[in-house]
């Protein structure tokens, strides 16, 4: 237990927003979130926001915008986790007992095409040589393919089971379903994964309200933040077995006292398919080359065991870098209350978000883990 | 041609007179890293790392066709991890007219060689590895 709650949640639909600006997009989130969780802009005493590209000091400059300049505020870059980072130190500063009600944003507005692997060339050897980030899944692909049976119909399954999801997600990027042909005839970006495949690159930002436990506004159902843990990647070969996320993973299990077994719902970072198909496996709920099987069951499919990806995931809500970790929370709190509409998961009742980021030379998987675990 | 390295220190002359990738070998544990390293993340210590010349043989691991390529790069390429005998997997692109069938499992061998053009024309120094030719 982290001693945090939920209190409000609030989204702007991920998409591209030329006419707007990071700093619209962050306050529409924020004022969204305040509005549902029941509680006035006065009443926010700390403002976190996780972005990777907006620029210095662009929390200040939210604040500012939505007139509550002077209040505690930070700015959090951990690539595709920011802003679950931001919710991590929230949790932390709520069981501190320093503040009351934390406004956590997330927000992003991206350049189009092949991301970036570092903005500082220099700083990494690896991108210098040509290691992208669909091609580090791709690399993991490789040497899937080369130990247990998968397909590019299996991977292609992932992207239409979470494009199927997102089309029933208003505040999804991509609400156009899609067939298994049609994303395996897409352009190749990084052998054997196509466009449709990945991520898009998207606009958009997400806002949450965390507060004490038991000081919930009165209202709306506060959904509980059960555990919140941080993990750093390691170096490939030494320590990394097993790797960030599983280990994330597992502490988060521990301080909810919970297993996979219990979770209902999982956002995590499907950044692209074969990402989708080793989280299953990493985030415990089966063994190592089991993932393949999960997901030609329907097990991860809305109405399986465990839905993966309900609100479309990366590859259908879209990927504002800093905006994922706080929507992926979004997404499980509007899921928790069961308001989900035609993308409902089932007598959900707890929820697990992953965000994960970074490729770093020389480290095996992701820079960064943050796993949270959600119940009501 | 006019070239320059893709970094400083990059490389060192291994026991026969040949061009190889610099490593750090830790006294302390055995472990052998690339890039180089000041301090050994195993044994937390960084006082008994010393350069060592990485073997120029190693297996693939994983290899990817890399469609949509950096801007640096001119085209596509063939991009690889590869586990070298000292116990390190790096990542680097295969060359060679045999790079797009490499497979998980095939011995390749390192090669220094330019790998793109910066924009003032200078060819930039870097390492891929070839498919590793089998005595007769």
């Amino acid at each position: 237990m982290t001693g945090s709650i939920v209190v409000g949640a609030g989204v702007v639909r991920f998409g591209r927003y030329p006419e707007k600006s990071a700093i619209d997009l962050a306050s529409e989130a924020s004022l969204a979130a305040v509005r549902d969780a029941g509680v006035e802009l006065k009443d926010v005493d700390a403002f976190f926001c996780g972005h990777v590209r907006q620029g210095m000091t662009f929390a200040q400059r939210v604040v500012d915008a939505l007139g509550i300049a002077g209040i505690p505020a930070a700015n959090f870059e951990n690539a595709c986790a920011s802003s679950a980072t931001a919710l991590h130190f929230a949790c932390l500063a709520v069981a501190a007992g320093r503040y009351r009600r934390v406004l956590v944003c997330g927000c992003e507005k991206m350049e189009r095409g092949l991301l970036p692997l570092n903005d500082l060339m220099e700083n990494d050897l690896e991108a210098l040589i040509g290691m992208t980030v669909p091609g580090l899944s791709a690399l993991m692909a490789s040497w899937y393919g080369a130990h247990y049976d998968l397909k590019p119909e299996d991977l292609a399954a992932v992207a239409v089971k979470n494009r199927a999801h997102a089309a029933a997600n208003p505040h999804a990027h991509l609400q156009t379903p899609v067939s298994a042909q049609e994303v395996l005839a897409s352009p190749m970006i990084s052998t054997p994964l196509t466009r449709m495949m990945c991520c898009p690159t998207s606009d958009g930002a997400a806002a949450i309200v965390v507060a004490p436990a038991g000081e919930a506004p009165s209202g709306r159902q506060p959904v509980r933040i059960l555990a919140s843990h941080l993990e750093g990647g390691c170096l490939i070969g030494v320590d990394s077995v097993p790797n960030a996320t599983a280990r994330a993973a597992q502490r988060a299990y521990e301080q909810a006292a919970l297993a996979p077994i219990d979770v209902d719902l999982v956002e995590a970072l499907d950044y692209t398919a074969m990402a989708e198909i080793l989280l299953y496996e990493d985030l415990g709920f089966c063994a190592r080359g089991e993932g393949v099987r999960m997901l030609r069951d329907g097990e991860t499919a809305l109405g399986g065991r465990v839905c993966f990806s309900p609100g479309g995931g990366l590859i259908g809500r879209g990927h504002p870098l800093g905006a994922t970790g706080v929507a992926q929370v979004v997404e499980a709190v509007v899921q928790l209350r069961h308001e989900a509409g035609g993308r409902q998961v089932p007598a959900a009742r707890v929820a697990l978000t992953h965000a994960a980021g970074g490729v770093i030379t020389g480290i095996d998987d992701e820079a960064v883990v943050a796993v949270h675990l959600l119940g009501v | 041609m006019n070239t320059v390295p893709l970094r400083p220190g990059l490389f060192i002359v291994d026991g026969d007179g040949a061009r190889a990738l610099k490593g750090t070998r830790c006294a302390h544990c055995g472990r052998t890293y690339f890039p180089p390293r000041r301090v050994c993340p195993r044994c937390r210590r960084g006082d008994a790392l010393a350069d060592v010349a990485l073997g120029r043989i190693g297996v693939v691991h994983a290899a990817t066709h890399v469609v949509r390529h950096p801007a640096h790069f001119a085209c596509g390429y063939v991009l690889a991890e590869v586990d070298l005998p000292e116990g390190v997997r790096l990542r680097a692109q295969l060359g060679g007219d045999d790079a797009a069938h490499l497979r998980p499992g095939d011995r390749v061998e390192l090669a220094i060689e330019p790998l793109f053009m910066t924009a003032e024309g200078q060819a930039v120094l870097g390492y891929r590895f070839h498919k590793k030719k089998e005595a007769p």
